[in-house]
C-alpha cells in the first residue's frame, strides 16, 4: 500500500478507526463481509507474513466455535448436545463476530506496518510532547541496550563468569547481566537527561517539527472519508442498518436509505484500494510510454 | 504542522477536542445502535480519556531527568515482556511509579504497553491495556510511601494489580465476544480467566520482591552520585 504510506498519518488513523468502528457498530454480515474482503486484500498488498495470517485464522476458528457453545439464545435449534441446543442464530452470530475479529486483526496488522516510529511520534506530539519524547527515547534505547547487554555478557564471560548449561546457572548469569545493564541504563539515562537540559530542553517555548505536511491529496482523502462516514451514519438514524441475531435472524429492510448507507460504507472501505489501483495503472501506463 | 501561538487557545484545543470527540462518539454509538455496542464505546472512551490524561500531563513540569528515567524503565519493561506468561512488565511499571512519581508511573505503564504491542500485535484492546497498566503505575506512585516501607504491602499490591488487570481486560473479552456487557457473561469470563489471574498475581509478587531491593539500591546510588 504505497499510497497509504504517503498519506498524512492522521487521515490514515481516521480511516482505520472509522472502518473498524462502523463495522463493529452495525455488526451486519454485509458490513463484516466488505471489511473482511478489504482487509485481506490490504494484507496481500502489504505482503503480510503467512505466520500472522495463520494466527488470525486460529483466532477466527476459536471465536467461531466458542459462541454457539456458550450462547443459549436463538429460536432455531440445529442439534442438541445433551440438553443444550446449538441454535442457528448463535452459529451465524459466531460466524459474523469471528469474521469481524479476523478483519480487525488484519486491518490493525496493516496499520502497524504502515505506522513507523516517525509517524507514531507525529501523532502523539500534539497531545503530549512528553509521551512522544518517551516513545522516541525508548525506540533508541532498545537497540542500544541490546548492544550493551551483549557487551556485558561478553565481559562477564571473559572474566570467568561463564554461564553454565543448566537452567539455574543460566538464570543466574542472565540476572547478573540484567542487573549490570540496568545500573548502566539508569546512569546513562541521567547523563542523557543532563545533557538534554544543557542544550536547553524544557527551558524555552516548545516548537514542533514535523516531517508530514498536510498535502492537497490528504485534504481530498479526508473530505471523501468524512462524506462517506456521514453517508453511512446519517441514514442509520432514520432506518435500522444493524442486523438482528436474537431471538431470530432479521436482515434490515432494504430501502433507499439502507442502500445509501451500505454503498457509502463500501466506498469508504475501498477508498484507499481504489486510489492504489488507479496509481498502479497510471504507473504502468507511464512506463509503457517510455 | 501549524503552530497555534496563543497558549490558551492551544490548551483549549488540546482539552476540548478529546471531550467533544468522546461525547460525539458516545452519542453516535447510542443512536445508531440503541446503546448496545459496548465494545466500540468502551474502546473509544478509553482512548479519548487516555489522550485527555496525556494532554493534562503535558502541562505539568516533570523535568528531563524523570522523563528519561521513565523511558529507561519503559525499555526495561518492554524487554521483560518477551518472557512468556511470567511478565515482569507490571513489576517494572510499579517500581517506576514508586520511585519516579505517580504521573511518570502512568506514562511508563501506558507507553510500555504501546511499544511492546508493536511486537505483540496492536489492536482495539491496546487503549484498554494502556489505561489499565497506566493506572497500575499511577497508584504505585500514589501509595509509594507504604510500598517502600513494607514488603507485605508490596506483595498485596502486586496481587491486587494482577486481579485488577485481569478483571479490567475481561470487560473487553466479554464485550468483544458476546457483543454486550452482561453481568453473568462477565462473571463467566472472570472465572474462566482465574488461572491467568493467579499466574499474573504470583509472578507480580515474585518479581516485585525480587526486583525492588536491587532497583532501590541502584536508584539510591544514582541519587547520591548525581544529587537528585
Amino acid at each position: 500500500m504505497i499510497w497509504l504510506q504517503k498519506c498524512n498519518p492522521f487521515t490514515v488513523l481516521l480511516y482505520f478507526v472509522s472502518v473498524t468502528a462502523l463495522a463493529a457498530v452495525y455488526n451486519n454480515p454485509y458490513h463484516t463481509a466488505v471489511t473482511l474482503a478489504a482487509a485481506i486484500v490490504f494484507f496481500i498488498l502489504m505482503r503480510g507474513k503467512g505466520k500472522a495470517a495463520l494466527w488470525f485464522f486460529t483466532v477466527f476458528i476459536l471465536t467461531f466455535i466458542v459462541n454457539p457453545i456458550i450462547s443459549k439464545k436463538g429460536v432455531t435449534p440445529l442439534l442438541f448436545i445433551g440438553d443444550d441446543p446449538i441454535t442457528l442464530e448463535a452459529v451465524i452470530y459466531g460466524l459474523n463476530s469471528a469474521s469481524l475479529i479476523a478483519a480487525v486483526m488484519f486491518l490493525f496488522y496493516c496499520f502497524t506496518e504502515l505506522t513507523d516510529s516517525e509517524k507514531l511520534l507525529y501523532m502523539l506530539s500534539p497531545f503530549s510532547a512528553s509521551a512522544a519524547l518517551t516513545v522516541s527515547a525508548v525506540l533508541r534505547f532498545v537497540p542500544l541496550y541490546a548492544k550493551q547487554a551483549e557487551l556485558i555478557s561478553n565481559q562477564q564471560k571473559a572474566i570467568g563468569n561463564q554461564g553454565g548449561k543448566s537452567i539455574p546457572e543460566r538464570l543466574k548469569f542472565g540476572g547478573r547481566v540484567f542487573s549490570a545493564l540496568s545500573t548502566w541504563a539508569l546512569e546513562n539515562g541521567i547523563v542523557a537527561a543532563d545533557s538534554m537540559a544543557c542544550r536547553g530542553y524544557g527551558t524555552g517555548r516548545r516548537s514542533f517539527y514535523s516531517a508530514y505536511g498536510f498535502k492537497k491529496s490528504d485534504g481530498v482523502f479526508l473530505v471523501c472519508q468524512l462524506i462517506f462516514i456521514a453517508g453511512a451514519v446519517i441514514p442509520s438514524i432514520f432506518t435500522r442498518c444493524s442486523y438482528q441475531y436474537y431471538p431470530s435472524l432479521d436482515f434490515p429492510d432494504v430501502n433507499a436509505l439502507f442502500i445509501i448507507s451500505a454503498l457509502s460504507y463500501a466506498l469508504l472501505v475501498f477508498l484507499p484500494l481504489i486510489s492504489e489501483i488507479t496509481d498502479r495503472i497510471k504507473w504502468k501506463y507511464l512506463l509503457q510510454k517510455i | 504542522m501549524t503552530v497555534i501561538e496563543n497558549k490558551n487557545a492551544r490548551a483549549a484545543i488540546r482539552i476540548g477536542v478529546p471531550i467533544i470527540l468522546t461525547a460525539t462518539a458516545v452519542m453516535c454509538a447510542l443512536f445508531a445502535t440503541d446503546g448496545r455496542k459496548y465494545a466500540v464505546i468502551t474502546v473509544i472512551v478509553t482512548l479519548l480519556s487516555l489522550l485527555l490524561f496525556l494532554s493534562g500531563f503535558d502541562k505539568k513540569r516533570i523535568g528531563s531527568r524523570r522523563l528519561v528515567l521513565g523511558a529507561v524503565f519503559v525499555t526495561l519493561a518492554v524487554a521483560g515482556r518477551f518472557i512468556p506468561q511470567l511478565k515482569p512488565l507490571t513489576a517494572v511499571v510499579i517500581i517506576s511509579g514508586m520511585f519516579t512519581g505517580a504521573e511518570t508511573g502512568f506514562l511508563v505503564g501506558a507507553v510500555s504497553v504501546l511499544i511492546s504491542n508493536i511486537f505483540f500485535g496492536n489492536g482495539p484492546w491496546t487503549p484498554l491495556q494502556m489505561a489499565a497498566m497506566g493506572l497500575i503505575g499511577f497508584f504505585g506512585g500514589v501509595f509509594s510511601k507504604g510500598l517502600k516501607k513494607s514488603k507485605v504491602i508490596l506483595a498485596l499490591y502486586g496481587v491486587a494489580c494482577g486481579i485488577f488487570y485481569s478483571m479490567f481486560m475481561d470487560i473487553w473479552t466479554t464485550c468483544s465476544a458476546t457483543g454486550s456487557l452482561q453481568l453473568s457473561a462477565y462473571i463467566d469470563s472472570v472465572i474462566a480467566a482465574i488461572p491467568f489471574t493467579v499466574i499474573y498475581s504470583v509472578s507480580n509478587v515474585i518479581y516485585l520482591l525480587l526486583l525492588t531491593p536491587p532497583f532501590k539500591r541502584k536508584l539510591d546510588r544514582i541519587a547520591e552520585k548525581y544529587g537528585l
